[in-house]
C-alpha cells in the first residue's frame, strides 16, 4: 500500500518550518491515508511523540536519541503496524456492510409460515453482486378463510433507495392485506406508496400479487409489469391487463387480475426479473425461457428451486446481472 | 466499469422531437448515461430510437419509462420510434407497448 510516489513509509519532522502543532501530521494523513508514518520529535518531547501517535502517526523518534539501527526498525514495525491496521478496517467495514445486507434482506424477503398442510412453500435469493442489495422483495400470507395471498416484486435498479422502497413495498402489501382491503385497488395503494416513499422521480417497481382461492382449485393473478408466474406443466399464467409498473403513471387505475384454474397436484413458480436477465453467450434470455426451465426442474414433489436457478446460472456467460428472488409454491388437492 | 463502453447513445437536439438514438447494452452501468444525457432535454418532447438496443434491463427501462410518465405529466410527447425485437419483449411483458409509436 504505497503513497502515490511509492513512499511506504513517511519520516515527519514535527518541527518543520512553516506548520504549527500537528498541521503537517494532519494534513499528510488526511493526503496519503494508506502510508505509515514516523515523527520527529524535538529533544526530550516524548509527550508529543505520544499525542502524534494518538493522532494517527505508526511510531515516533527523538531527535538525538536514535541511531541508524533504531530508525530503520521503527520505519519497519510502522510498514507493518500501518499495513495491519489497514486490513483490520477493511475487515471491520466488510463486517458491517454484510450485517447491514443480512438486515435488508430480511426486511425484504418475508419467511411466511403456512398452516395448510396441503401447501408447501420455499424461496430462494440469489445476489447479483455480494454486499449490494436491490429491492427485489417477496412475501405471504394465509388468510383465516384458507386463501393465500402471495406478493413478489422488484424495485428497479440497485442501491439502499431501492432497498428502502422494497422494504416499504412489502410491509405496505401486507399491512393493506391484513386490513382487508379489497386485491383489486391493493396495487394501486402500492403505488401512491412509490409515490409518497421515492427518493428520486423515476424509480418504479414490477409487483405480481397471487390470490389462491381457499379450495386450492384457482388463482388469480395481478401483474403491474412483473413477468408472469409459471404453472409447472401449464406455462405462463398472464395478466390480461398487462398492465404497467407501479410508479409509471401510464395505463388502467384497476386491476381486475386474471382467474386461472389449477389442476389436482400443482407447482407454482413466481419470480423476480433477475432470472432472465442472464446472458447467454449468444444474446439474451427472455422471459419465454422460464417455463421450459421450469419444466425441467418439476418433480414428484413439485418445481426444485436450486435446479431452476442452476439451469440460469449454467447459461449466464457473465454471471447474474441482477439479484434473482425465486419462490415455489405448491399445492395437493387430489387424493 | 464504463471503460468497455458497451452501449452507445446519441442525441439529435436538432430535430423535432429531439431524438436520442441508443445502441448496445442498457443495463445498471449504462442507465446512468442514458438518464444525464436525457436530462439535458430541456422539456422537450422526445423520440427514443431503440432499434440498436440488444439488452435493456429494469435500470435501463426505469431511464425510458421515467422520462415517459414525467412527459404524460407535464402534457409532452415522449415515444419510441424504433425497437428492437429484445426491446419489444421486455415492452411487451411490462405493459410499456403503449409507449412504442406505430
Amino acid at each position: 500500500m504505497p503513497a502515490r510516489d511509492g513512499a511506504a513509509c513517511v519520516v515527519l519532522d514535527l518541527g518543520l518550518p512553516g506548520f504549527t502543532g500537528f498541521e503537517a501530521l494532519d494534513r499528510l494523513l488526511a493526503l496519503e491515508p494508506a502510508t505509515a508514518v514516523v515523527v520527529l520529535t524535538g529533544w526530550g518531547d516524548q509527550d508529543a511523540g505520544i499525542a502524534a501517535v494518538a493522532r494517527g502517526a505508526q511510531d515516533y523518534l527523538v531527535k538525538g536519541e536514535a541511531d541508524g539501527a533504531t530508525i530503520a526498525r521503527s520505519i519497519r514495525f510502522a510498514v507493518e503496524r500501518k499495513r495491519s491496521q489497514l486490513a483490520a478496517a477493511a475487515l471491520a467495514e466488510a463486517e458491517v456492510r454484510q450485517a447491514e445486507q443480512h438486515r435488508l434482506e430480511r426486511a425484504l424477503l418475508a419467511e411466511p409460515v403456512l398452516r395448510r398442510v396441503d401447501l408447501s412453500l420455499t424461496s430462494r435469493y440469489q445476489a447479483a453482486r455480494p454486499g449490494v442489495v436491490s429491492g427485489d422483495f417477496f412475501d405471504a400470507i394465509e388468510l383465516d378463510d384458507g386463501s393465500v395471498r402471495l406478493v413478489v416484486g422488484d424495485v428497479a435498479g440497485h442501491g439502499a433507495d431501492e432497498a428502502a422502497l422494497g422494504v416499504a413495498l412489502r410491509a405496505g402489501w401486507r399491512s393493506l392485506v391484513l386490513a382487508g382491503l379489497d386485491p383489486t385497488d391493493l396495487l394501486l395503494a402500492l403505488e401512491d406508496l412509490i409515490a409518497a416513499e421515492r427518493r428520486s422521480g423515476d424509480e418504479f417497481a414490477t409487483v405480481c400479487d397471487l390470490t389462491i382461492a381457499p379450495d386450492l382449485r384457482s388463482v388469480c393473478v395481478r401483474s403491474a409489469g412483473h413477468p408472469p408466474p409459471v404453472l409447472a406443466g401449464r406455462g405462463a399464467l398472464v395478466d390480461d391487463a398487462r398492465r404497467a409498473p407501479l410508479g409509471v403513471r401510464l395505463g388502467p387505475r384497476d386491476l381486475p387480475g386474471t382467474h386461472h384454474d389449477l389442476p389436482a397436484d400443482w407447482s407454482l413458480v413466481a419470480y423476480t426479473d433477475g432470472l432472465f436477465e442472464v446472458r447467454s453467450g449468444d444474446g439474451v434470455l427472455a422471459a419465454e425461457a422460464v417455463p421450459p426451465a421450469v419444466e425441467a426442474a418439476a418433480g414428484r414433489g413439485g418445481v426444485d428451486p436450486d435446479a431452476l436457478i442452476a439451469a440460469f446460472a449454467g447459461l449466464g456467460a457473465e454471471g447474474w446481472r441482477d439479484d434473482v428472488a425465486v419462490i415455489v409454491i405448491s399445492g395437493r388437492t387430489g387424493s | 466499469m464504463s471503460a468497455d463502453a458497451h452501449v452507445s447513445i446519441q442525441i439529435d437536439r436538432s430535430s423535432t422531437p429531439m431524438l436520442v438514438t441508443v445502441a448496445g447494452e442498457v443495463d445498471a452501468e449504462a442507465a446512468p448515461e442514458l438518464a444525464e444525457a436525457i436530462a439535458g432535454s430541456g422539456g422537450s418532447d422526445l423520440a427514443f430510437d431503440l432499434a440498436g438496443v440488444t439488452f435493456i434491463d429494469s435500470s435501463g427501462l426505469r431511464v425510458i419509462a421515467g422520462a415517459a410518465g414525467e412527459a404524460e405529466e407535464a402534457g409532452r410527447r415522449c415515444t419510441v420510434v424504433a425497437a428492437s425485437p429484445a426491446v419489444e419483449r421486455i415492452f411487451a411483458m411490462t405493459g410499456l407497448t403503449s409507449l412504442i409509436d406505430g
